[in-house]
C-alpha cells in the first residue's frame, strides 16, 4: 500500500491494514511492544536487514519505520523528488493464535538523508524507540541517530563491519562519542559485542574454579581465531576493563595502543584484517598464558535476529559494554 | 579468595553440578507425560549436560527396554522436536533399576553403582502411599549421605491427608533429608504467569499502595475446569477439590496476592512472607464452616460441548459418594493489611469454563458524585491477572459515555501476553526441575507452608465431617456451580465473576 508522506495518511492506512489483519477469534487488540527505525543507506544494508527481521516477525508486536536514503547530502544529484513512503503489515500466528505483527513503514529518500521530521510522527508514542544502523557506524551514519537522539532510546549498531582493526576501534571509539555527545542520554548496544557473549561466558565459566582464579594474572595474548576484527577488539577490552589492564604509550598493535596488566606485564591482541568465519563456522579465540599455555574458546554465535530479540527486550545500557568502551580510550 | 571478576554482569545460567537423577515410579504416567519431556528439554539447551538419569520402579524392565520406552515418548507430538541423534544422546543418559520400592537390593544397587556422580537427585513419583517406604530405604542405604556431594528429594502433592499425616509424612523426611534438601513441588509455582504475580505487584509502583484493605473491597480466586475426574475417579474418592486444589494450589496463590514484599528475593525470604499470609488465615471450623464454606457435586448435563455423566456415575466413584468435586471458601486473614477483606476462594470440576484467575475487586469511591443524575452508575474498578486461559491482565474501569451528560459505563483495559511475546513458555516441571537441580528451593514449598495450609484445611475437613454440618450440595455440569456459593459473598453488592 502507497502513501504520500503524510503521518495522517500514514496512519490511515496502517489502521486498515490492522483491520483486515485482525483475527477474529481474538479480542481485536494490537498491541504494540516498540518502534524500530532503521537508518539504512541503501537498498543493499535494507536487504542486510531482513533475516534479523525476519527472526523477529511473529515473536514480538512492533512498528517498523525503514529509512532508506544516503547517509548525507551527497545522494543522486538532480533528484531533487521528496522521500516517498509505503506501508505494510505482516502477521503471524503467535501463540494461542493471536496475530503478533510488524506494522512496516518504508520512506526512501534519493538526494538527501531522511529528516527526522518526517519519521519522528510516525512513531508510536510511550513504547520504546531502538535505532537500528545496520551499516559500519562512522561519524557520518552516527549523525542523523544524534540529530534525532530525543526520539531514541536504544542505538543498535554492528562494528563487526569494520574491514581492519583500525576501523574496528574507531567504530568502538565512535559509538562511545555517540553515547557521551547525545543530547538525550541513550543506550547503545553492538551486534558485534552482543555476539561474542558465548565466548565472554565460557572465558568467565574457565576461571570459576578457585585454582584457576590466579592464571588472570598470567595472561599474555588474545588471539582472533575466527572473530571478526572488532568482535575481537570487544573480547580484548572486556577482559582489559575487567582485569584492570592499562593502556600505555608506545606504538599500536593491531591498531590498539599497548596494554599492561597489573603487574606491567605486556598483553597484547592478534587480530586479523577481517573474519576468517565461514557461515555457520563457531566463534573461536585464544587466551595465550606466560607458560605457554592456550585457553581455547569455542562457541556457536546467536544470529542476528537472536541478538536483536535481546535487544529489543531490554532498555537497559550494558555496562560492561561502556566500560570496554572506556578502555577503548581516545587516541593520544 | 576473590571473586571471579570475568563473571560479574555476564548473567551467567545457572549450571547444576554433575548429578544423578533417579525417579522413583518410572513408570508412570508423571515420568511420561511431564518428567521426561522437561529433562529433554533441560537436555537440549545444554542445561543438564552433566546428569545420569536412573529409572526406578518394580516393572519387569531393563535399561535397554526403559531407554525404548523414553525413545518413545522423545517421539511423542508434544515433546520438544529434535534430531534423531539428540534423542539417542539423551536415551545413551538413561539407565534403569528394577526393584519394588521396599526392597533393599534396589537401594544397593544404587549406591553400588561406581559411575554416579557425587550429588543425587531423588524425584517421588510414586503414588503417595509409598513415600515413606522409599525415603526410609534411601536413609537404610546411605543414599542420603551429604558429605560427598547433596542427596535432595523431590516429592509431589499430596504431601498427606490432613494435619496429622502430613506432620508424619514430614517427618519421615526429616528423619533422613535435611530441611533444606527437601523439595516439595506444587507444579503451579512453576507457572510464568503464577510467578509474575510478585513482579506485577513489587515490579511496579502504582499497585502497592491500593493493595490493602483501604482500598480492596474483596478478592476472588478461581480455579475452574471443565473436565470432570477422568480416569482418577479412585484417586479423587480420597481426595476431593479442597484437598487437591485448596490445600496446595489456591492457597499457594492466596500467599503470593496477600504476602508482604520480601526483604529480597532469597528462597527464605520469600518462603517467610509467605508463610505469614498462611499463618494469619483466620481457622475455619465446625461453627464457621455452614458460614464461610460450601462444597457440592456435579451432577450430569453438558460440559465442553458433550453430555457429560454426573460425578456419582464417574468410574472408581461410589455411588453414594458425599466426595466433593466443587468448593469455595471465604477466607479471612488477620492481618494489618487485610482485616476485613474476603479472600473467596472457588474451584470446581466439571464448570462452564475453564478460568484460571485472581481478581481484585476495589471499593467504590468515597462518594457517588455521578450517580445522583446518571442513570448508568458506576461499577467497582476490578484488576484481573488471567492465569489462563489467555494469559494476562485486564484493569476494568469507568469511563464517559461520549455526548451524554455525565453517563459512564465500564470499559476494560486488556494485556494479553500472547499478543505481545509470541515466546513458548517453558513447562513448569522443566523450570522446577532446573531449580531443584542447582538447589533454588524458591518455588517449592517449606515444612511450615505445608504445616500451616494443612492446619487450616483440616479445620474444615472436620467441620464438614460433623452431623450438623451443611449437606453437600449440587451443580449442574456444565454450569458456573452450585448456588449456595453466592451466600459466601457477604454483600448484595458482590457478585462471583461470571465464568
Amino acid at each position: 500500500v502507497s502513501a504520500t508522506l503524510d503521518p495522517r495518511a500514514i496512519e490511515r492506512e496502517i489502521g486498515m491494514i490492522r483491520e483486515r489483519e485482525s483475527n477474529p477469534y481474538s479480542s481485536g487488540i494490537k498491541t504494540n511492544l516498540f518502534n524500530l527505525v532503521i537508518l539504512a543507506a541503501d537498498e543493499a544494508e535494507v536487504e542486510s536487514a531482513g533475516p534479523g527481521l525476519g527472526h523477529m516477525l511473529g515473536r514480538r508486536p512492533a512498528r517498523i519505520i525503514t529509512l532508506v536514503g544516503p547517509a548525507d547530502h551527497g545522494g543522486a544529484a538532480g533528484r531533487e523528488q521528496g522521500p516517498r513512503a509505503s506501508v505494510s503489515g505482516r502477521c503471524f500466528p503467535g501463540t494461542h493464535s493471536r496475530g503478533v505483527c510488524f506494522e512496516e513503514i518504508r520512506i526512501t529518500a534519493e538526494a538527501s538523508p531522511v529528516d527526522v521530521g518526517a519519521w519522528a510522527p510516525l512513531l508510536i508514542r510511550d513504547i520504546p524507540v531502538y535505532a537500528w544502523l545496520p551499516g559500519l557506524p562512522t561519524p557520518a551514519r552516527l549523525a542523523p541517530v544524534l540529530e534525532a537522539a530525543e526520539y531514541i532510546d536504544t542505538l543498535i549498531a554492528d562494528s563487526s563491519r569494520a574491514a581492519t582493526p583500525e576501523e574496528a576501534l574507531e567504530a568502538l571509539r565512535g559509538l562511545r562519542r555517540a553515547r557521551a555527545a547525545a543530547r538525550r542520554s541513550i543506550a547503545v548496544s553492538d551486534l558485534a559485542w552482543s555476539r561474542t557473549l558465548p565466548l565472554r561466558m565460557q572465558a568467565a565459566r574457565s576461571f570459576d574454579p578457585h585454582d584457576q582464579r590466579a592464571r588472570l594474572s598470567s595472561i599474555r595474548e588474545v588471539a582472533a581465531g575466527t572473530l571478526a576484527p572488532s568482535e575481537a577488539l570487544g573480547l580484548f577490552l572486556w577482559l582489559a576493563s575487567r582485569l584492570g589492564w592499562k593502556r600505555r604509550a608506545g606504538v599500536p598493535t593491531a591498531g590498539l595502543p599497548p596494554f599492561t596488566d597489573a603487574t606491567g606485564e605486556p598483553v597484547t591482541l592478534t587480530a586479523r584484517a577481517a573474519s576468517g568465519r565461514a557461515p555457520g563456522e563457531p566463534l573461536s579465540a585464544r587466551i595465550r598464558f606466560d607458560d605457554g599455555d592456550d585457553l581455547l574458546l569455542a562457541a556457536a554465535g546467536p544470529t542476528d535476529g537472536e541478538i536483536l530479540l535481546a535487544e529489543v527486550d531490554s532498555l537497559r545500557q550494558d555496562p560492561l559494554l561502556d566500560d570496554a568502551l572506556a578502555a577503548a580510550g581516545e587516541p593520544a | 579468595m576473590q571473586e571471579n571478576p570475568l563473571a560479574a554482569g555476564l548473567g551467567l545460567p545457572r549450571e547444576p553440578p554433575p548429578l544423578s537423577l533417579v525417579i522413583f515410579g518410572a513408570s508412570g504416567d508423571l515420568t511420561q507425560r511431564k518428567l521426561i519431556p522437561a529433562l529433554f528439554s533441560l537436555h537440549l539447551k545444554g542445561r543438564a549436560s552433566r546428569m545420569r538419569i536412573t529409572g526406578f520402579a518394580r516393572r519387569e524392565w531393563t535399561t535397554e527396554s526403559f531407554r525404548a520406552r523414553v525413545r518413545a515418548m522423545l517421539d511423542a507430538e508434544d515433546t520438544p522436536p529434535a534430531s534423531a541423534a539428540e534423542k539417542d544422546s539423551f536415551c545413551a543418559r538413561v539407565d534403569f533399576v528394577r526393584s519394588p520400592f521396599e526392597n533393599p537390593d534396589g537401594y544397593a544397587a544404587l549406591a553400588a553403582d561406581p559411575h554416579a556422580p557425587p550429588n543425587r537427585l531423588f524425584y517421588l513419583a510414586t503414588p503417595p502411599d509409598e513415600y515413606q517406604v522409599v525415603v526410609e530405604r534411601l536413609g537404610a542405604a546411605g543414599l542420603t549421605d551429604q558429605s560427598r556431594g547433596f542427596a535432595r528429594i523431590v516429592v509431589e502433592k499430596p504431601l498427606g491427608r490432613d494435619l496429622a499425616s502430613s506432620r508424619e509424612l514430614n517427618g519421615a523426611f526429616a528423619r533422613v533429608f535435611p530441611e533444606r534438601e527437601i523439595y516439595r513441588i506444587d507444579h503451579y509455582l512453576g507457572k510464568e504467569t503464577v510467578q509474575n504475580i510478585m513482579l506485577l505487584r513489587f515490579g511496579n509502583e502504582i499497585f502497592e499502595p491500593v493493595w490493602n484493605n483501604r482500598y480492596v473491597d474483596h478478592v476472588q480466586i478461581t480455579m475452574a475446569e471443565t473436565i470432570g475426574v477422568e480416569a482418577r475417579g479412585r484417586y479423587y474418592e480420597g481426595a476431593g477439590a479442597l484437598r487437591d486444589m485448596i490445600q496446595n494450589h489456591m492457597l499457594q496463590l492466596l500467599a503470593l496476592v496477600a504476602m508482604e514484599p520480601p526483604v529480597d528475593l532469597a528462597p527464605d525470604s520469600v518462603r517467610d512472607e509467605k508463610v505469614k499470609v498462611l499463618k494469619s488465615i483466620k481457622p475455619v471450623g465446625a461453627a464457621e464452616v455452614a458460614a464461610e464454606t460450601v462444597r457440592a457435586q456435579y451432577t450430569a448435563g453438558t460440559a465442553d460441548g458433550a453430555r457429560a455423566p454426573g460425578y456419582r456415575e464417574e468410574q472408581g466413584v461410589d455411588p453414594r459418594s458425599q466426595t466433593e468435586t466443587y468448593a469455595a471458601l471465604a477466607v479471612q486473614l488477620d492481618s494489618w493489611r487485610w482485616a476485613g477483606v474476603p479472600f473467596l476462594l472457588r474451584t470446581g470440576k466439571r464448570l462452564s469454563r475453564r478460568a484460571t484467575e485472581i481478581s481484585i475487586h476495589f471499593k467504590r469511591p468515597p462518594l457517588n458524585l455521578f450517580g445522583r443524575q446518571v442513570r448508568s452508575a458506576s461499577q467497582p474498578n476490578v484488576l484481573v491477572l488471567r492465569m489462563q486461559p489467555r494469559e494476562g491482565i485486564t484493569l476494568a474501569f469507568n469511563a464517559k459515555i461520549p455526548g451524554r451528560a455525565s453517563d459512564m459505563r465500564t470499559v476494560a483495559m486488556d494485556f494479553a501476553y500472547g499478543s505481545a511475546f509470541a515466546d513458548d513458555l517453558p513447562e513448569a516441571y522443566e523450570r522446577l526441575l532446573l531449580d531443584a537441580m542447582v538447589g533454588d528451593s524458591t518455588l517449592f514449598m517449606r515444612t511450615d507452608e505445608v504445616d500451616s495450609a494443612w492446619r487450616f484445611v483440616t479445620g474444615i475437613l472436620e467441620g464438614w465431617a460433623q452431623a450438623d454440618a451443611p449437606p453437600l450440595a449440587f451443580y449442574r455440569a456444565g454450569s458456573s456451580g452450585p448456588d449456595e456459593a453466592a451466600r459466601l459473598l457477604g454483600s448484595q453488592d458482590r457478585r462471583w465473576r461470571r465464568l
